[in-house]
């Protein structure tokens, strides 16, 4: 997949852990952690959303292209 | 896409069929073990219902359906003899008992599936691999518990024919062919297939986040 996700940089800029996170927006660990080591196949827009509202961030900050 | 919970009916059918799958193990051991034990002396009165085939009876009967009343002739008649086994040689036991022993093994192997199946269902996991896989090998069981019904029906009627002297009747061995049981086996083995893309595409959901 050439997608990833730059979960793990936001969050530390943010000072905040995944399982802090998860508590916030309502995700369970084990799927933000699937998304967070680019297992993920696939994300809602309304994860999306979630991630973008807590983090203060834009969906570009919490994805890359990386060409393989 | 919410949880997947099993209602009620799923639930009481699991019951049902475990209850059914540890009936089926006592018939398994109580018939492996009465079969011989049939022979020995005090058990004379045990008997074995064999089905036989009457052909061609001289007999007719009449319904009020028409007007006036139609006597239709019967043709073929299914029966069952009662065979006691006490008087039967041991080769006749014995070919009984190695029909039981091959069956019956296939009979709980199936219910052993049909029930870790519908365990599965309950637990929430429908469209789980290793159902599939169940299902799949159900499909071939129950194919070889139809085609290996009809081959012990014939070889003991055959036998049984074989051993008979004097009958006002006249009597024929046949090959039933379970036809309900090999389209239940060709419906099990797609279902299998259909299981099997639902794991896969539920195994896609689950990494959707």
């Amino acid at each position: 997949m050439t997608i990833r996700v730059t979960l793990d940089h936001v969050l530390e800029r943010r000072g905040m852990t995944l399982t802090e996170l998860s508590e916030r927006i309502g995700i369970t660990l084990a799927n933000l952690s699937i998304l967070k080591t680019n297992k993920a196949r696939a994300v809602r827009f309304s994860t999306l959303d979630a991630l973008c509202r807590e983090l203060d961030c834009q969906p570009a900050d919490l994805l890359a292209y990386v060409p393989e | 896409m919410g949880k997947y919970r099993p209602d009620r009916v799923v639930r009481i059918l699991t019951g049902l069929i475990s209850l059914a799958y540890y009936f089926a193990w006592l018939v398994t051991v109580v018939t492996l073990i009465a079969l011989p034990a049939a022979l020995l002396p005090g058990l004379e009165g045990v008997t074995v219902g064999v089905p036989v085939t009457v052909p061609d009876l001289e007999e007719s009967v009449a319904f009020d359906w028409d007007t006036p009343a139609t006597a239709y002739r019967l043709g073929d008649a299914r029966a069952q003899l009662e065979m006691p086994l006490g008087a039967a040689p041991l080769s006749y036991v014995a070919l009984l008992w190695l029909g039981a022993a091959a069956m019956l093994p296939l009979t709980l192997r199936f219910l052993y599936h049909l029930r870790r199946i519908f365990q599965r269902v309950r637990d929430g996991a429908p469209f789980d691999l290793e159902n599939a896989r169940r299902l799949r090998s159900m499909g071939f069981l129950q194919l070889a518990i139809s085609l290996g019904y009809g081959v012990f029906f014939y070889a003991q009627s055959l036998a049984l024919m074989g051993a008979v002297t004097e009958s006002s009747l006249d009597l024929d061995a046949w090959i039933p062919i379970d036809g309900i049981g090999v389209f239940t086996a060709l419906v099990l083995i797609a279902l299998a297939e259909i299981f099997r893309r639902g794991s896969s595409l539920e195994e896609e959901q689950s990494l959707v986040v």
